[in-house]
């Protein structure tokens, strides 16, 4: 007993230690030969003579991980930045974990050290809007959008209900029908075929699945309930922000969720099943078929099915017909407490560069910059046939900015859903709820 | 010992073992499961049958974070606001506990049920108006915040357990103090404390595993990287790209081994400290 | 601090006041700074209305009508019989597993350290796990009993079955606790007791159930009324593992508070949320000193 004390005692003086080492090895005191990051962005800047501001860039990514090929390119192109922008400008990277990073970003603006570039993602532009962390950026956005024809998307198109542009994407990503090539043929190309061809589940197996659990606020529902009301002719919201989708649209795509569990493409087990054991279900192999962003190419492909997957289009109603894509991205907007909203703009300006739109593919992101696709490099990438057809179909759909509420009320449309196909609950009538308790708050 | 007198009973001795190996094998199976998900490759990890055991072992979950993702500061973090939080907490309620167990101040109960009853507020409810107050004092994304409120939300646990504690030990200490005329602080410092080990054992190891694991107050009062704890690093590995299992188990097996290894050196101290404690109540 | 200048008897030495109240002061101190300034903070900001962190209007009552005509009240029915279901399972298991550790066989400290081990893990991975582990889909579990049975089981498709999965989750993660309580307990009983027991020819069932459990049992009323509150304000665990579904059969009281505050930014309706908590567990603090003092006598 005392030996194994006293061997458990020196374990963990070690484990200490190993801590402590592995630790000043990540926070930069040696550069180190086999890590590839040597220290904090701070220790990076070089000196600059003609003194400019240092500013702070809070986004999700996480300059110091090696991980994640997307944080490889954002220190790179953060050091060069600091390292060539004729003002002498710093800019420090304030890391935040994305479950966070909402609420951590509003509360430091509220506690007065607001950063002065703020990544937003599109879903929650909106939010970041209505808790005051970012400021409009329209004259600078608009000349960029002019000086620049190959950039996807249009000064209408991202100009919000106050008549101003907040931000601006850097990528983007879109949702598509992921499916079993050695199950299917082909993908499905309407509802009918679908509910036809998905019917095929058999033992633990689902012929298809969608993420029906309010876990994840939903999402596992709406980046597919999007693009089929969409396709149906209705939307969530109107012009005005007044929710619109207990139209006979949203009726119709709630009727055809059940249909799909009715014809057994997918069973009760979807309720408990998140954004995230969608994808677990697929990359194990036992749900032919999800839709999911095209984010997640990297982790499907390094499943073991990796030769087995395809993505497609999601369908539409009609044969031949594609749902409208659901587009989302992260954005750069300029900080409500930014120093100087020039030099921050400064940034955001060299962040859009095409050389580094050629750096961000290579981290499996999707361009927001055609120009890239001309580049032989790129053309020359595994990836670039699917990339192509991702950008084409993310051109059916539009990236929707969705208000700060946007959250509760996924959920809720959610548990509508759950109540209609797992109770059978009224469709309309739910939706109606739902709408009405939206429109009347 | 005191079986001695009922002799052998084989009998109850198999039934012990069946029952205390199913309860082991129920609460290492995930455990298990977790260690040898760390132990496999990306592409092993997801596949269905599923199995147990990795087909080839790599150990590349585990370096790729402990050597090249910020874990490993993390890990300091935790053990530096764990350290001096037990530390801490276990000194100010120690003297609480000896000052309500040994003075005989007036409102003693009402002040006993006052350190009860803020224990039993939800800390949900106390994070909203605690992240205005800190961010007004200044004080939000420090380490030192940190340490205040893990501090101060457990000191009426401890506070209860160690009073109970102190209530047990033999009053013959403090009078055997008094007639030598030390004075009330004396006879803490240089009597009570020392005997009383196991108590503080028990509090502490209490109060490590909480720290330890807490998720709501860290992530809520730091934003800085180079402040995060482990409770919340972990999150690095359920991005919007999926959830890596890989990469999450190594981090979680990696961040459980501190406690265990400090639950098997404490053990027998902590159950000595847990049995005066819980059964004063 | 109330009353500290006459907190001592004539007969007291005045000197005493300064040490106890020196000794008192720090935890004091800090419990005023980190709970009761914040806890009076939730409570005035249940009665205003707020825009993310920005307290507004006063509004009366309206963010409680709000509450309880909303989930309010299914929110409390969800916790207690949360609490409810938690305690029948662990508490038994606990005793029961704690006595039987506490038995002298060969192995028992390794036993009691791997039986253990579950308590170290946070709320988060524990929920992480069992989600995976019983996954109707890919989870192992379910590929056994489909192996075995030929069907396919699904574990959080209904309201009752996912109520058992949480508490089951929970139990895993929470019986540890129970466990080292009950060995502590076990542990002070003096051997002549059982002895004495022995000599009455009772048998080992007689003697456990009549002489050991009564012994223990204040340490059982400190165990139970100690998780009750623990499980009662959890969050993390039911957030990952069902987020309150299905059709809100998991939400708790706590979980729509962390909800409302922390996902759809109603610090408003979060905070009513907190002080009807924060309500029901003086009441549980009043039965829990009731039964206290029937444990001193």
């Amino acid at each position: 007993m005392k030996k194994l004390k006293r061997t458990l005692t020196l374990l963990l003086a070690a484990a200490m230690v190993l801590a402590l080492a592995a630790c000043s090895n990540s926070s930069g005191g040696t550069p180190a030969t086999t890590a590839p990051e040597s220290s904090t962005p701070e220790t990076t800047v070089p000196e600059q003579p003609q003194g400019g501001i240092d500013m702070t860039f809070s986004i999700f990514l996480d300059p110091n991980s090696t991980d994640d090929p997307r944080c490889v390119v954002l220190k790179e192109i953060v050091d060069e930045y600091n390292a060539t922008n004729q003002y002498g400008n710093t800019v420090t990277v304030q890391s935040i974990h994305w479950s966070q990073y909402e609420s951590q970003v509003i509360q430091a603006t509220a506690a007065g050290n607001g950063p002065d570039i703020v990544n937003a993602f599109s879903d929650q532009l909106m939010q970041h809007i209505d808790a005051g962390t970012i400021q409009p950026m329209t004259q600078f956005a608009t000349s960029f959008i002019e000086e620049n024809p190959d950039y996807i998307h249009t000064v209408e198109k991202l100009t919000q209900a106050d008549g101003e542009i907040y931000s601006l994407p850097w990528e983007s990503r879109v949702t598509v029908m992921w499916y079993r090539n050695d199950i299917y043929d082909e993908p499905p190309a309407s509802w009918d075929d679908l509910l036809a061809t998905a019917s095929n589940s058999d033992g633990m197996n689902l012929g298809f699945a969608l993420g029906l659990s309010e876990g994840s606020n939903g999402t596992g529902l709406m980046e597919t309930f999007v693009p089929w009301i969409r396709a149906a002719g209705g939307d969530i919201f109107d012009a005005e922000g007044k929710a619109i989708f207990n139209s006979d649209a949203g009726v119709q795509v709630v009727e055809y969720i059940k249909s799909l569990v009715d014809a057994g493409c997918m069973d009760s087990s979807v309720l408990n099943m998140t954004y995230d054991d969608i994808v677990d279900g697929f990359k194990a192999g036992s749900l032919y078929a999800v839709n999911a962003g095209t984010q997640r190419a990297a982790t499907i492909k390094s499943s073991s099915l990796a030769q087995s997957y395809s993505s497609a289009p999601i369908p539409g109603i009609n044969d031949g017909e594609v749902a409208p894509a659901f587009v989302a991205g992260q954005t750069l907007a300029i900080g409500s407490q930014a120093q100087d909203p020039a030099m921050a703009w400064d940034f955001i300006q060299y962040f859009y560069s095409v050389e580094n739109q050629k750096k961000w593919i290579s981290a499996n992101c999707m361009p927001i910059r055609t120009a890239v696709y001309e580049d032989a490099d790129v053309q020359a990438m595994d990836t670039y046939d699917e990339m192509v057809m991702w950008s084409e179909y993310a051109k059916t759909g539009t990236m929707t900015f969705y208000p700060a509420d946007y959250t509760e009320l996924e959920v809720k449309i959610c548990q509508a859903v759950q109540r209609v196909v797992f109770q059978g609950a009224d469709a309309q009538s739910e939706l109606d709820q739902v709408a009405e308790w939206y429109n009347t708050k | 010992m005191k079986k001695s007198k009922l002799g052998r009973t084989p009998g109850l001795d198999a039934l012990t073992y069946v029952v205390l190996i199913a309860a082991a094998l129920v609460a290492l199976f995930p455990v298990l499961w977790g260690l040898f998900t760390a132990l496999k490759s990306p592409a092993e990890v997801n596949s269905f049958p599923p199995t147990l055991l990795p087909n080839e072992f790599t150990l590349e979950n585990f370096s790729s974070v402990l050597f090249r993702s910020g874990f490993p500061r993390y890990l300091l973090n935790s053990v530096i606001v764990t350290a001096i939080c037990i530390v801490v907490a276990t000194i100010v309620a120690s003297h609480a506990a000896y000052a309500v167990t040994n003075f005989r101040i007036r409102f003693r109960n009402q002040i006993m049920f006052l350190i009860l009853m803020t224990s039993m507020i939800p800390p949900v409810v106390m994070l909203v108006p605690l992240y205005m107050l800190s961010v007004k004092i200044g004080l939000y994304d420090t380490h030192f915040l940190l340490i205040l409120i893990y501090t101060a939300w457990r000191i009426p646990v401890l506070t209860w357990i160690l009073r109970g504690f102190f209530e047990k030990l033999p009053k013959e200490i403090i009078e055997a103090g008094t007639l030598d005329g030390c004075s009330k602080p004396m006879i803490f410092y240089r009597l009570i404390l020392p005997i009383s080990k196991p108590g503080i054992v028990a509090a502490a190891l209490l109060s490590a595993v909480y720290v330890w694991n807490d998720f709501l107050v860290s992530s809520t009062f730091t934003s800085k990287d180079s402040l995060r704890m482990l409770s919340v690093g972990l999150y690095n590995y359920i991005s919007q790209y999926g959830i890596q299992w890989g990469n999450l188990m190594a981090a979680v097996m990696i961040s459980i081994v501190p406690m265990v290894i400090l639950f098997i050196l404490l053990q027998r101290h902590f159950v000595e400290g847990m049995a005066a404690g819980a059964v004063k109540g | 601090m109330p009353g500290s200048s006459r907190e001592v008897r004539l007969t007291r030495k005045s000197s005493d006041v300064g040490v106890a109240t020196a000794f008192l002061a720090p935890a004091i101190l800090m419990i005023v700074l980190v709970t009761i300034i914040p806890i009076c903070m939730a409570i005035r900001t249940s009665f205003h209305a707020t825009n993310y962190a920005e307290v507004g209007a006063f509004v009366g009552l309206d963010n409680f009508i709000a509450v309880f005509t909303g989930n309010g009240l299914k929110n409390i029915l969800n916790s207690i019989r949360y609490v409810l279901l938690s305690l029948v399972v662990v508490i038994p298991l606990g005793v029961a597993i704690g006595s039987l550790l506490n038995r002298k066989i060969r192995g028992n400290t390794l036993l009691r350290t791997l039986i253990i081990i579950p308590w170290v893990l946070s709320q988060t991975v524990t929920a992480l796990l069992w989600r995976w582990i019983l996954n109707g889909n890919y989870g192992p579990i379910a590929y056994l009993v489909y192996g075995l049975t030929g069907r396919k089981v699904d574990f959080f498709s209904s309201a009752g079955s996912a109520n058992v999965m949480l508490v089951f989750a929970n139990a895993w993660n929470t019986v540890p606790v129970v466990i080292i309580l009950t060995i502590a307990a076990l542990q002070t009983i003096p051997g002549d007791v059982m002895e004495a027991g022995q000599m009455d020819g009772a048998t080992r069932w007689q003697i456990y159930t009549r002489i050991t459990l009564p012994l223990i049992r204040p340490t059982i009323i400190t165990a139970v009324v100690m998780q009750s509150m623990e499980y009662f304000n959890m969050v993390t665990l039911i957030y990952t593992l069902t987020a309150g579904g299905p059709f809100d059969s998991t939400q708790t009281l706590s979980l729509a508070a962390y909800q409302n505050a922390f996902n759809y930014w109603h610090m408003d309706i979060a905070s009513a949320y907190g002080v009807i908590i924060f309500l029901l567990n003086i009441v549980f603090s009043l039965v829990y000193v009731k039964l206290l003092n029937t444990n001193r006598e």
